[in-house]
């Protein structure tokens, strides 16, 4: 058939397929050399038995009724996934009968690894034993080798199923939600993450009893849906009760339960889910979870009388649930539960979003870099919980460290499920992070005397966060423990030593000892990549960062292009953490002479920190370093955009004084002094009187501004006024440059050119040249600076 | 199998980014491991169960795939692959069955030889052809028809794939399944043979 016809038959039969009667007919009337193809393909619209209508099946035998697999015969099949089958089964015995769910391993997939998770299923199962859990019953090995456990049936329809069934009242639906509460709780007191909840895991029985499914198998056997409905989704793709550090990649900590339990509560009160859906598309879910705010509960979409139900308290409650970061949810499923019996009992609630948001943010404008520094150790933290949480999957032992080092952290905090407040956290928000930090060097030896291992990536962590505040002093002793705990109980190639290696590298680059820090940091980058460990780029970062300043470029370079790779993979393409990377970068592909990278990167920057909101007053610096290359083209328009975009966004994040704002005015000054502009130099002038302000003098910045000053001085013809300002920029950069640089280089020829400007060519000869020389000597030949110079002459 | 979880995942990221390269050595990967595992199904006897598409690309994912490390993009993406290769070796062994019966090697059916194959192969092969034509009019549809029949896939895993909204993806499956439905009884009803 002709592709043109057919196009226009498949657009006028999906119209069609979607309406009927009247509608149809005069969709198909307004067509008539289309109607009788189209009306021929819609005897076919109703589904049914065609082919296409079931799925595909393989193998044409069904099931095997009346096998038997150890002592249980083999009833029906309940559902299966990508890895075995769930079967009813059945056993008898003296004066007995038993009705269970037998998950059998499929023979084709008796992996080491598979059977290894399936080992594991077996021992946390057998650690639970709750009257709201399904229980392990047995388990065994078939004997053609395959693998079974059986698990007691249960006999129920899906939570929300059973909730939307009856009608249930929000009392009802409540009580029904703390029992599942209580039965999450004792689970995670046996260290069992359940990491998949979600209504169709909750099975509620005959006698209104809460009934909680796989727990700790949903990555093992997924689809235990009832056979009957013929399920094709991919489990792993509901995502609807997923935390966002589950949508970030990071293995479900108890935490991550809580907020499914958020979400499952949520549904069940309004109907719908916490966020607003603009697509229905997948990446739109991933984000909401990721990044958007819950829609307030009463505000949902939901009947007037519930909305009225759900205002004040339960709005709290579900929205702390919900947080995006797990450091301030509930710690625990039951204090969730805690906080929904107060508010069933109108008792004063836990969860009061707005007092908590008053609180930070009259903590965040008082201890601006303490609360930069405390996210900064909650996130270092919950890292090495996650990291852990990784290996638990592994090994008991590991997961055993995991919790005891969350434990750790949330005593340090007095979060401590007693109700006990320590004395630390009595102090609320006075408690400054150093203390916290202090408090857990003092006692991570004595905490953990016997477990080098947990020792070992406590003290990393405390050299870590003492290191981000400037403390080096302080760290030093951390960080030698830790590397000497880590070499003696995981050797030279575990990623727990790489951790160590990084914090000592991360040290001696404060301390201005830069080859030792190349040699930790390339030694820890060595470990990662051979693990794939997610933290390689973070090391190659500061491998770059090292190697920068022993002025191996080209290798600081590679390093900081290796990371940026990763940073990309890990986090996406725009992430905010990837912008400083590639300004770095720009900076060194810029000293390495290679320009045209040095624009890209520039470029990449800039767009990275346009993405984000706001924009961050940050976003100045790849828009200067852009704007630099159209005005040495000439293409005075382009830079100049870029200068005002540069000034925009600096006033509304940092306001007229901002240095940041100051830095934007100098290069929009000097453009518009080059297109001619009468405000070029009032604008210069703001931005000195900036500086002045904001920096003491005889700062790198204050000579900065006023170099601009002068050159913008030079353009607009005051030779004489653009000499006394050049002179006093030359004057702080000669004292902030020692060395040969070519920052008072460039000073100086300005003011020689001011000087030859003025017919004082006797003076200004010597001047230019050794400043010409200087720059020759650190700026590769090639440099846009150097044929700046050369065109002054 | 660790260490081609660590590649196959790799190579998804890179031809996520746009390296075409990375496709190049993934499809013979996922190729030569979907046959395997497909063919040890195929390969049991009656009085086993009946295994579908989904499940087995589902499994295969779970193989080759870090589930750690990968992302949703990688995912539709390895599930894009696997369905046409799916089809590949889902059409490969029914023809095999048949030629096994009349030690043929012709490449269509009559509705004769076709009729001897158990059922699953039967409409699996008639699909398959009657999805070939249909392809040549309307690659886009027959694409979205190969990722849900031969893949397993859902319509929103689909839309997420080709980055179209889920209700544009029902409305192609609907013209679709008209299409190749109409074409198929048109098939079976005469004594013509499958082209």
């Amino acid at each position: 058939m002709d592709p043109a016809r057919w196009n226009e038959i498949s657009r006028l039969a999906a119209a069609a397929a979607d309406t009927g009667g009247a509608e149809r007919e005069a969709l198909l009337a307004a067509h008539p050399e289309l109607r009788a193809e189209v009306e021929s393909l819609l005897t076919f619209l109703d589904e049914g038995s065609g082919p296409l209508d079931a799925p595909l099946p393989l193998a044409a035998e069904p099931a095997d009724p009346g096998r038997r697999i150890g002592p249980y015969e083999i009833l029906r099949e309940l559902g299966r996934g990508g890895m075995g089958v769930v079967y009813l089964a059945r056993r008898s015995g003296a004066g007995f009968e038993q009705t269970v769910a037998l998950k059998l391993a499929q023979a084709a997939f008796q992996s080491e690894f598979f059977l290894r998770r399936f080992l594991d299923e077996r021992q946390i199962l057998a650690r639970l034993e709750h009257p709201n859990i399904a229980r392990l019953l047995d388990g065994g090995v078939t004997t053609d080798g395959a693998p079974y456990l059986v698990i007691q049936y249960v006999e129920g329809v899906p939570l929300d199923a059973w909730c939307h069934s009856r009608g249930a009242s929000l009392n009802e639906r409540l009580a029904l939600f703390l029992k599942i509460c209580a039965a999450v709780e004792y689970a995670h007191e046996h260290l069992v993450v359940h990491r998949d909840l979600k209504p169709a895991n909750i099975l509620v029985t005959p006698a209104g009893e809460p009934m909680l499914l796989d727990f700790g198998t949903a990555r093992l056997i997924e689809d235990t849906a009832p056979s009957g409905t013929t399920r094709t989704a991919a489990p792993m793709l509901t995502l609807r009760y997923a935390s966002p550090e589950q949508v970030r990649g990071l293995a479900g900590a108890t935490r991550s339960d809580v907020y499914s339990l958020g979400v499952i509560l949520y549904e069940l009160l309004t109907g719908c889910w916490p966020y607003p859906l603009g697509s229905d598309g997948l990446p739109a879910q991933l984000r909401a979870i990721a990044e958007a705010d819950p829609i307030t509960p009463s505000r949902a979409q939901t009947s007037l009388a519930r909305r009225r139900e759900l205002r004040g308290d339960l709005d709290s409650i579900l929205l702390k649930a919900l947080d995006k970061d797990p450091a301030r949810r509930y710690g625990a499923a039951a204090q969730f539960a805690d906080d929904l019996r107060r508010a069933l009992r109108r008792e004063p609630v836990l969860a009061r979003p707005l007092t908590w948001r008053y609180r930070a943010g009259r903590f965040l404008l008082r201890h601006r870099w303490a609360a930069t520094a405390a996210a900064l150790v909650l996130l270092t933290l919950s890292g090495a919980t996650a990291y852990s949480l990784r290996q638990a999957r592994i090994a008991d032992r590991e997961r055993i460290k995991a919790e005891q080092v969350a434990m750790f952290v949330e005593r340090l905090m007095g979060a401590s499920r007693s109700g006990q407040v320590s004395p630390l956290a009595r102090r609320g928000r006075d408690l400054k992070v150093v203390e916290l930090v202090d408090e857990a060097g003092r006692t991570v030896g004595d905490e953990f005397k016997d477990r080098p291992e947990v020792e070992a990536g406590l003290r990393s962590t405390i050299a870590s966060t003492y290191l981000a505040m400037g403390l080096r002093a302080e760290a030093a002793p951390h960080v030698e423990q830790a590397v000497r705990l880590a070499e003696s109980v995981y050797g030279p190639n575990h990623p727990a030593t790489a951790r160590a290696w990084n914090a000592r590298g991360r040290l001696r680059l404060a301390s201005g000892e830069y080859e030792g820090a190349v040699n930790d940091f390339r030694a820890a980058a060595r470990v990662l990549e051979s693990v794939r460990s997610p933290d390689l780029p973070f090391a190659q970062s500061l491998l770059g960062e090292a190697l920068y300043r022993t002025a191996d470029l080209a290798g600081a370079r590679q390093q900081i292009e290796a990371s940026l790779a990763g940073m990309r993979q890990q986090f996406g393409e725009n992430h905010v953490a990837t912008s400083t990377l590639i300004n770095n970068l720009a900076v060194i592909t810029d000293d390495l002479g290679d320009f045209a990278a040095s624009e890209r990167y520039f470029g990449e920057a800039a767009n990275v920190l346009r993405a984000q909101p706001g924009p961050p007053g940050n976003l100045v610096y790849p828009l200067v370093g852009l704007q630099r290359f159209h005005l040495f083209r000439g293409e005075y328009a382009q830079a100049k955009a870029l200068c005002e975009e540069a000034h925009r966004v600096t006033l509304a994040a940092g306001g007229p004084n901002h240095p940041n704002t100051a830095v934007a005015l100098t290069v929009l000054a000097l453009v518009k002094a080059h297109l001619g502009e009468s405000d070029a130099e009032p604008l210069a002038r703001q931005a000195v009187a900036i500086q002045r302000a904001a920096y003491p003098a005889g700062h790198i910045e204050i000579s900065r501004a006023l170099t601009f000053l002068g050159r913008v001085l030079l353009k607009t013809g005051d030779a004489r006024g653009a000499e006394s300002v050049l002179r006093e920029a030359l004057d702080i950069a000669r004292k902030v440059f020692p060395k040969p640089n070519w920052r008072p280089a460039e000073s100086q020829a300005f003011l020689a050119a001011a000087l030859a400007a003025q017919g004082r060519a006797a003076e200004a000869a010597p001047l230019f040249d050794s400043a010409a020389a200087e720059m020759a000597e650190v700026l590769p030949a090639t440099h846009p600076r150097l044929a700046e110079l050369r065109s002054l002459r | 199998m660790e260490l081609q979880k660590a590649e196959v995942t790799a190579l998804l990221h890179r031809w996520s980014a746009g390296e075409q390269a990375a496709l190049d050595r993934l499809v013979p990967i996922v190729y030569s491991e979907l046959r395997r595992l497909a063919e040890a199904y195929l390969r049991l006897e009656a009085g086993r169960h009946l295994l579908q598409p989904t499940a087995l690309v589902h499994e295969l994912y779970l193989k080759l795939v870090d589930q750690e490390r990968a992302q949703w993009r990688d995912r539709e993406q390895f599930f894009g692959i696997a369905a046409k290769m799916m089809r590949r070796i889902l059409v490969d062994h029914a023809r095999k069955a048949l030629a096994g019966k009349r030690g043929a090697r012709a490449e269509h059916l009559t509705i004769d030889e076709a009729l001897e194959l158990p059922a699953p192969n039967r409409s699996l092969l008639a699909v398959d052809e009657a999805l070939t034509r249909f392809a040549d009019i309307d690659p886009e549809r027959a694409r979205i028809v190969e990722l849900r029949y031969f893949g397993g896939l859902e319509l929103q895993e689909i839309a997420d794939l080709l980055e179209v909204s889920r209700t544009t993806v029902k409305r192609h499956w609907t013209v679709a399944r008209m299409w190749l439905h109409r074409e198929l009884e048109d098939q079976f009803r005469g004594p013509r043979t499958l082209e």
